[in-house]
């Protein structure tokens, strides 16, 4: 549920309440006031009717509607105005209705005359109704007001704070792009703006610093490298036993090792920069082509069978480089997960690559595939990068890769957005 | 071959130096820019191996000074920066190769001997080893005036064993030189094996001499003094 329509529900709760008691009172302060009107007619009434009979007018011809007079005995002391609520049979609405009655006993001449009446200007379920129809009409137009204002408010108050949702949403720590938030009156807002604004520089510039040292690390790592595999070389060279020979090979193994690893990190560290950005559609089938041909050899020499399906002039959006690498890792993977006289089956259309092959089924959770360093066989001589960088590639340029594994086939498939047919 | 090495790192230097000078390239060294810039308008240089990042400037600028000195020079860029900007801005400034750190010096060797031949060879397309004569235009290869059938790859093989005579060649630099980027990520090497096998039954069925020897543990070498 949305703050604005908590707000506003637990409002007309409390507005609810209000009148419900608001109403209550205005009856009572009502029936207060015509109840004492009704007594002052009333009182009038008795009045007069005492002065008439003073002026000796024969009570019976003084009769009227809801009034009586009696004669009381003379030892009776005089009643003054006497006012209480009497029930009265009604007969037009067939019902008893509570009204004023008013008596009281004066000695005129020689006679103790009791006059008592009753009546009411208006019915109290009148009054009721009046208070109903009106407390209820308050609430309607209340409600329709707060609906409607709450509607706008949120528009309004809440668009920097949505904006706000939005930008956080979309903010990635790689990119160098700062939060554009919306400036705001709502002091909340200004704080939990500035808050994230500083947060967030705070996040780019160590994310910055951290990858500037990879990137140092992996450059500077480049020259000793070189050194180590030139002094090895130029060793080979050299008078050398056997194990002397085993041992350079060894260390020559390792270095290579090395510095394929530091050229993977420096790739995924470049293509965290975004370093890659695509020039433009490229044609994926005739480098996928290509690819298969380059990998002719290898194939054969670990005799498996390549089928593929390749649709002509499928375009998609990627920088060629990136689109080498992808390809390169995907098919050495295949390769070298395969077993001997295994299958590789690569399709290609204008929806999806998929790039299938027989193995062994994996010794960890699928999920952790794509993870730096995940290998199969912890002794193999594989970096463990070929399919994070894939992964990596995917990733920032819009293509799904998904695995599985379906009987003694694993099953690559990158899904892309096509741009269009062929030119 | 007059060879001018511009590299800050001596150790680095030093190996790309006594590699070369093992070729019986006169080679010279140049630790930074400024001295590089020196000998190059002193002395005449048939190729020089240029490092990007040197203490006192960017080797791009050295490029940029050959270029409009209108020096010969070939170019060969050693850069530890695997960018492609870097690259292409290179070539684009004339280099005429481009070599990632870290790199085998058998493949520094063989580039700069082929920048050499496309510069200043440009007649000559035959490249001469006793019964062997490779027509790097054709690609065609003979032993005894016999044509040989080989793939592309032991054509590349064969010549990479000629300009690296008397070298060990390991099977990951030979894979890397074959194989280029697709070799990245397959550590299996029976195929150099495999390739090295075929080319000296070829070049024996030919009546050639076989002098590629397996060198126990590392790899091969092509052992021109092995001729009887």
């Amino acid at each position: 549920m949305k703050l604005i329509h908590k707000f506003t529900l637990l409002y007309l709760l409390i507005t609810v309440v209000v009148l419900i008691i608001g109403g209550v009172f205005s009856y009572h302060v009502i029936k207060k006031e015509v109840d004492k009107e009704q007594t002052r007619y009333l009182k009038r009434n008795v009045d007069f009717t005492m002065q008439e009979l003073s002026r000796g007018i024969y009570p019976d011809s003084l009769f009227q509607n809801k009034m009586e007079i009696q004669t009381l005995d003379m030892s009776v002391p005089e009643i003054e105005f006497f006012v209480r609520d009497t029930l009265v049979w009604l007969n037009y609405l067939k019902r008893f209705e509570p009204q004023v009655k008013v008596s009281a006993s004066r000695k005129i001449g020689d006679q103790h005359y009791y006059i008592s009446t009753y009546g009411a200007i208006v019915d109290t379920q009148d009054i009721t109704d009046a208070v109903v129809k009106s407390i209820s009409g308050i609430f309607l137009i209340m409600l329709f007001v707060t609906a409607l204002v709450s509607v706008l408010i949120s528009r309004k108050i809440l668009k920097p704070f949505n904006r706000t949702l939005r930008e956080m949403k979309s903010f990635r720590l790689n990119e160098k792009r700062p939060l554009a938030l919306m400036n705001t009156s709502t002091s909340e807002f200004k704080r939990l703006n500035l808050l994230l604004e500083k947060m967030t520089d705070k996040m780019q510039d160590d994310y910055a610093a951290l990858k500037e040292f990879s990137e140092n690390a992996s450059h500077e790592l480049q020259t000793p490298l070189s050194i180590i595999m030139g002094k090895l070389e130029l060793m080979m060279e050299s008078d050398i036993s056997d194990e002397q020979a085993k041992l350079i090979h060894s260390a020559q193994n390792a270095v290579d090792k090395l510095s394929k690893m530091g050229q993977s990190l420096s790739l995924l560290t470049k293509l965290g920069n975004r370093e890659f950005d695509s020039p433009g559609p490229i044609n994926l089938s005739a480098l996928v082509k290509e690819c298969l041909f380059a990998f002719q050899e290898l194939l054969e020499m670990k005799s498996l069978t390549l089928e593929d399906e390749i649709e002509d002039d499928v375009m998609i959006s990627l920088h060629p480089v990136l689109a080498n690498i992808l390809l390169n890792n995907l098919m050495s993977n295949a390769i070298r997960h395969n077993m001997m006289g295994g299958l590789i089956k690569v399709t290609l259309n204008q929806d999806r690559l998929e790039i299938a092959n027989t193995g062994e089924p994996l010794t960890y959770p699928a999920e952790e595939m794509f993870e730096r360093f995940r290998k199969n066989d912890p002794n193999s001589q594989s970096i463990g990068l070929g399919l994070a960088i894939v992964k990596q590639i995917c990733n920032q340029n819009d293509l799904q890769i998904c695995y599985e594994y379906r009987g003694v086939v694993h099953v690559l498939q990158i899904s892309f957005k096509m741009l269009s047919n062929s030119a | 071959m007059k060879v001018l090495v511009i590299e800050d790192n001596q150790d680095l230097a030093s190996n790309i130096m006594s590699y070369l000078t093992r070729e019986g390239y006169v080679c010279e060294l140049a630790s930074n820019q400024t001295t590089a810039i020196d000998k190059l308008s002193t002395f005449q240089y048939d190729c020089v191996v240029l490092d990007i990042m040197l203490p006192d400037g960017n080797g791009l600028d050295i490029l940029q000074h050959i270029k409009s000195s209108r020096l010969k020079s070939g170019v060969l860029i050693i850069s530890a920066k695997n960018s492609l900007d870097d690259k292409v801005h290179g070539l684009e400034l004339g280099a005429d190769d481009y070599l990632t750190k870290p790199f085998h010096l058998p493949e520094l060797n063989a580039r700069l001997k082929a920048i050499y031949r496309r510069k200043y060879l440009e007649g000559d397309h035959l490249i001469s080893f006793s019964e062997i004569s490779i027509n790097i235009d054709t690609m065609e290869v003979f032993v005894n005036d016999t044509l040989l059938d080989l793939t592309r790859k032991e054509y590349s093989l064969l010549v990479y064993f000629i300009t690296n005579q008397n070298r060990v060649l390991t099977r990951q630099t030979i894979a890397e030189h074959l194989w280029g980027d697709y070799a990245d990520n397959l550590l299996n090497f029976d195929f150099v094996y495999q390739h090295v096998k075929n080319l000296r039954k070829k070049i024996i069925q030919a009546d050639g001499h076989d002098y590629i020897e397996t060198v126990y543990g590392l790899g091969y070498k092509f052992n021109n003094n092995s001729a009887k």
